[in-house]
């Protein structure tokens, strides 16, 4: 092999592994993005958990669930303040013939969604909770 | 001696080589700090757990916040530092919010880990 082709295969070989290495580099998952998604479900998860605790809160939803109109007002109003200091944007909730869908103060580009199942003694309603984020 | 498309090549092998040193140092550093950072979320979050549990189980709003740094900008809770160094003092930090009920009312909470909770 003469050496102006060693350089050049040289040259190739170089080329191919920074291929390969920025190829590899691509296609690793993104960690970051990925416990910031899982911070975003716990939120989603604590918030329907601790409403579904409280016996007063809990009241709430079910007559929210029943068609409720103070009580829409009312869970629209608590959370809406409880996220005022949070990334949330805006969040929709459902349980029963309950929908509740807040004005976004940002944008949506993430969201995170968890659901329980109510009963107050008599019916189960499902519960769906979904936050928007926009960080 | 050489001809100047040797040269030229060589020149080229040569900043090639030097652009994929400098692509997997870069990135070695940031592989490692992504590790660091992963492992105070984690610890972060598992605090929370921990704490989320405690007050659950326990009741009352001092109970959540039992050995962990405890940030809540809507209610004011004394809070007790994990170690002795102040988490304000350390470089890395990562922090999770949460909500707790706080006095029958949801909260938001958030749980902070440090460099000194990874020891």
């Amino acid at each position: 092999m003469n050496r102006r082709a060693f350089v050049f295969t040289l040259e190739a070989l170089l080329t191919l592994i920074a291929a390969v290495v920025f190829v590899f580099l691509s296609v690793q998952p993104n960690a970051e993005n990925a416990t910031a998604q899982l911070q975003r479900e716990a939120l989603a998860q604590d918030l329907l958990e601790t409403a579904t605790k409280e016996k007063m809160i809990a009241n709430t939803l079910y007559a929210f669930a029943e068609g409720n109109n103070a009580a829409k007002q009312e869970i629209e109003r608590k959370w809406t303040i409880l996220f005022s200091n949070a990334s949330v944007t805006c969040f929709g909730f459902t349980a029963g013939s309950g929908t509740l869908e807040t004005k976004c103060r940002g944008q949506k580009r993430f969201s995170a969604t968890a659901s329980r199942v109510l009963f107050d003694g008599m019916r189960f309603n499902e519960a769906r909770l979904t936050l928007y984020f926009d960080s | 001696m050489f001809s100047f498309d040797v040269l030229i090549a060589s020149l080229l092998a040569v900043t090639t080589a030097a652009l994929l040193l400098y692509v997997l140092v870069a990135n070695a550093h940031s592989f490692a700090s992504h590790a660091d950072d992963s492992r105070l979320h984690a610890a972060a979050f598992v605090a929370s757990e921990k704490a989320l549990k405690t007050c659950a189980s326990e009741g009352g709003a001092a109970k959540c916040v039992g050995g962990f740094v405890f940030v809540n900008e809507l209610v004011t809770i004394p809070t007790t530092p994990p170690t002795n160094n102040s988490l304000d003092s350390q470089e890395r930090r990562a922090c999770v919010s949460r909500i707790a009920l706080v006095g029958g009312e949801q909260r938001i909470v958030i749980y902070c880990a440090g460099e000194g909770d990874l020891n």
